[in-house]
């Protein structure tokens, strides 16, 4: 889908990329995880060629993208920065219409797709597609942010720190947001953070990029077990390694069938993770806890002891 | 738009129409002035001479100003961003009646010295707003535009030049009045407009008609900036 070869970039006399090679697989929720300077949101703005490489290329679903006019291409992959960036002067409505109008799509079609958009993003359209961006707070704007981007259907969305300047409540509402996204939409997404707990609560691909080179690239999982580069080792574990692997696997998979379900135990989604499970179990004091579907019906427990196999 | 804005705009009608019969009170003011009020030309047709001047050259001023304004804040523009800040320099450091002087030799006589001073000063203040007001405009947004895939040239009508609109008017704006002022000098050369009693008045003594003139003007300089600043949009940004 998105393929970095050898891709090299300098600014003046700062090294941004050094050789990058990666590839981003179809419907991947791809995350460039780095430090500051690893040269992530210089390769993820490479995909849009808001940055040109040096040298090397960047293809896109195996055509290279400097073989495209900038604007066509852009048209038609999804960007969302950390600043937002609204348009001051128009309705959210306009903000989200901006890509549809550049591709000259009509009035009804444009204002069918802003109201299902605003219900995606889980916006009333009655109360907010007439706001200005300045009467929203700043999770509505960065979902109108997404929205705007997705507005034109795009087969690729690039996030740029997306939620970096939020706090940390509306943060992981976003980030459950973008994993719903992510599923129900199967769109390729790769975003850039240096959020560790972030990448691994998106990511179904993990790239762990320093010094503008790549490291090591693969699942979330498999990065956590066998890191190929202390620095990779370094980053992910951090002191919660432990606590990293349970946030990486889904408690379902932890789960041994349910018998009965004890109605002193805590219960949680069967979406959740190990991590979650066990802060179910210890804010509940409790040394297993119970999976429910969406219904309400038991259909797993986890016990503590479990929680050795994640 | 509020009545107060237009309060300027009616002090002048009222002080054009009021001076012709004013003649006896400038008598008893300067009684030893032979006319006591300037009749060598009405004071409406001199202001629309003004005013005609003064549009004559705030159009070319606030086209060049704009335009010069943009294609310095474009990028890899530095060429003419330098053009730019020598005019600015220039315009700065010499006075209107220096260029009106200097502009006789070659353009002769008349309204044309007067226009081409005119257009020099109008244009500095647009210029400066239009530099000043696009660099306001957020780089977020900038990125978000180019991001969205619009062209340089829609990202220039549909977001910096809507979001700088306030401050270039307000750009306008000080020209205009700037306009209405350099105008009255614009008599030294010949050209008919309010400056023409003043300069007429200090020829022959007559501190009567140089009051008329100047008052005329000064409220002029007013009501352009009242009027402007009704008209002008409240502002592009958010409430």
């Amino acid at each position: 889908m998105i393929r970095f070869e050898g891709v090299r970039k300098s600014f003046g006399a700062a090294r941004a990329l050094d050789g990058l090679d990666l590839a981003v697989p179809e419907g991947a929720f791809a995350v460039l995880l780095g430090g500051s300077g690893a040269g992530k949101s210089t390769a993820l703005r490479m995909v849009n060629r808001l940055v040109e490489p040096d040298a090397g290329r960047v293809l896109l679903r195996g055509r290279d993208v400097a073989g495209e006019a900038a604007p066509a291409l852009r048209r038609r992959v999804g960007y969302v920065i950390q600043g937002i960036g609204l348009f001051p002067h128009w309705t959210v409505a306009r903000n989200i219409a901006a890509v549809p109008r550049l591709l000259g799509w009509d009035e009804r079609r444009i204002a069918a797709r802003v109201d299902e958009l605003l219900v995606l993003l889980r916006l009333d359209p009655a109360i907010h597609r007439d706001r200005r961006p300045a009467e929203l707070s700043g999770g509505q704007a960065q979902r109108v942010g997404v929205a705007r981007a997705l507005a034109a259907d795009p087969d690729i969305l690039l996030m740029d720190e997306p939620f970096g300047a939020l706090d940390a409540v509306t943060r992981q509402a976003l980030q459950q947001e973008m994993t719903r996204l992510h599923a129900a939409t199967g769109k390729t997404i790769l975003l850039v953070t240096h959020d560790v707990d972030e990448a691994l609560a998106l990511a179904t691909r993990l790239a762990v990029m320093a010094d503008g080179r790549l490291l090591q690239e693969g699942t979330p999982r498999a990065l956590l077990e066998a890191p190929a580069d202390p620095r990779v080792r370094d980053l992910l574990d951090g002191g919660a390694f432990g606590m990293r692997r349970l946030a990486v696997v889904t408690a379902s998979s932890l789960a041994a069938p349910v018998t009965e379900a004890p109605a002193t135990l805590p219960r949680i989604p069967t979406t959740a993770t190990g991590r979650e499970a066990l802060e179910a179990m210890l804010a509940a004091r409790a040394d297993a806890v119970v999976l429910v579907d969406a219904a309400g019906v038991p259909s797993g427990v986890v016990a503590l002891r479990d929680l050795l196999r994640a | 738009m509020r009545i107060a804005t237009l309060l300027p705009a009616m002090l002048f009608a009222l002080a054009l129409l009021a001076l012709p019969v004013l003649g006896p009170f400038f008598g008893a003011l300067f009684p030893e002035a032979a006319e006591p009020l300037y009749l060598r030309q009405g004071f409406v047709a001199l202001a629309a001479k003004h005013g005609g001047l003064v549009i004559a050259a705030l159009l070319p001023a606030a086209a060049i100003g704009i335009g010069l304004g943009v294609a310095a804040t474009r990028p890899g523009a530095r060429e003419v961003r330098v053009v730019a800040d020598t005019l600015a320099g220039f315009a700065q450091a010499v006075p209107p009646v220096a260029v009106i002087a200097m502009a006789v030799p070659v353009v002769g006589f008349g309204a044309a010295p007067a226009l081409l001073a005119l257009v020099c000063y109008a244009t500095l203040p647009v210029l400066r707003a239009t530099v000043g007001a696009l660099a306001t405009v957020p780089p977020d947004v900038l990125d978000a535009a180019r991001g969205a895939g619009m062209t340089p040239r829609q990202m220039l009508v549909q977001v910096e030049l809507p979001l700088a609109a306030g401050p270039i008017l307000a750009g306008v704006r000080v020209a205009a009045v700037l306009a209405v002022a350099t105008a009255a000098v614009g008599a030294v050369a010949g050209a008919n407009c309010l400056g023409t009693p003043i300069i007429a008045g200090l020829v022959n003594g007559n501190p009567a008609w140089v009051i008329q003139g100047a008052l005329l003007t000064g409220l002029m300089a007013f009501a352009v900036d009242g009027l402007l600043a009704a008209f002008a949009p409240v502002s592009a940004s958010p409430p």
